[in-house]
């Protein structure tokens, strides 16, 4: 008889201990709280939880608020999301303007041609106008025109050379 | 009109910042490593909002990140078995002063749980602390109802057992014994 009842209390006392874990100690059933009452191993389970409850609740005092902390990473988090949408039309921009740069580099009317000279010792840098600017259309530049001879002319003139 | 998760999210953790702040805490015993745990919690949830399927709550499923960071936390630094620091603990025990045998029994559980292994601290300040279910435990540990119930029972019990230090198994056995000869 003894035993049939310590196994019966041994079932309550399980139920009782389940249902304190998932429920805590507010909201147990007059018949769990009537048990924890009469049986001490249950009591003693019930006062720790309640303990244990209590003890869950202690704050410290904050050395910095949390909700400040949130605030800036939220902040940054919109902040780099923009950055995110920008760096696409940056990199575009910066290609467009690199191909335009090209584009006007090679069509631009004033080129620099290097002419290897005769004997490959020698060379000859010399500005070439691919295109007739507008006012000067009506200029005739003669044949034999050398800008190395109106230089070597200037010279003459300038420093005395005979 | 219902808000977006990003929207809910930033007013979640905006408006229970310290809750969320005071589990990490309680997880890992230093304000320090509380703070940074957090915000890195925060910066994750931000980034990898869009991947919320609402299987669980937005709460839970920053509880599950909470926990995640303060797990890399304690890997880092290895404090593990530090829930309070003793500053903070004599600081409680200094305000308590007017009830000092609930003071000292707190201060009891509280080493008592400090010392229990990092899983049990976790299921227990999620369900005494957060009051979470022992459903949404299992979600935020990954792992089974069972597993999380084990893991209560075997945190409450050494907490009982260091508050008690005489009920053991067979003064209880008797206890029961002599309570069924009565009743």
């Amino acid at each position: 008889m003894l035993i049939l009842e310590n196994e019966i209390m041994d079932d309550i006392c399980i139920k009782f201990e389940s249902e304190v874990n998932e429920t805590g100690t507010d909201t147990l059933s007059t018949e769990l709280m009537e048990h924890q009452k009469k049986c001490s191993r249950c009591g003693r389970y019930f006062e720790t939880v309640k303990h244990l409850e209590e003890a869950m609740k202690y704050e410290v005092p904050l050395r910095k608020e949390p909700s400040e902390v949130a605030a800036r990473v939220i902040e940054m988090m919109k902040t780099r999301v923009s950055i995110n949408w920008q760096l696409p039309l940056v990199s575009f921009s910066l290609s467009v303007s690199i191909l335009m740069f090209y584009i006007w580099g090679v069509f631009s009317p004033v080129n620099l041609v290097t002419d290897p000279g005769n004997n490959n010792n020698t060379e000859k840098t010399y500005l070439t106008f691919q295109a007739v600017p507008v006012s000067s259309e009506n200029i005739k530049v003669p044949g034999n025109f050398s800008p190395y001879k109106s230089l070597a002319q200037v010279l003459k003139k300038d420093e005395g050379i005979k | 009109m219902s808000l977006s998760n990003s929207a809910r999210l930033e007013k979640m953790i905006t408006e229970e910042s310290r809750k969320f702040y005071f589990v990490a805490f309680r997880i890992l015993g230093d304000q320090d490593m509380a703070m940074d745990a957090f915000q890195n919690s925060c910066v994750n949830a931000l980034r990898s909002v869009d991947k919320f399927r609402g299987d669980s709550s937005l709460s839970t499923w920053f509880y599950t990140i909470l926990i995640n960071s303060c797990r890399k936390q304690l890997s880092v630094w290895n404090r593990l078995g530090r829930i309070f620091s003793h500053t903070d603990l004599e600081q409680f025990s200094s305000s308590e002063e007017d009830d000092g045998e609930d003071a000292e029994k707190l201060k009891l559980v509280m080493d008592e749980v400090g010392r229990l292994s990092s899983r049990q601290k976790e299921a227990m300040i999620l369900r005494y602390s957060e009051g979470l279910s022992i459903r949404d435990i299992s979600i935020v540990m990954g792992c089974s109802e069972g597993t999380v119930k084990s893991h209560i029972n075997r945190g409450v019990t050494a907490v009982r057992t260091r508050l008690f230090p005489d009920s053991e198994e067979s003064v209880d056995m008797a206890a029961r014994a002599c309570d069924a000869k009565l009743h």
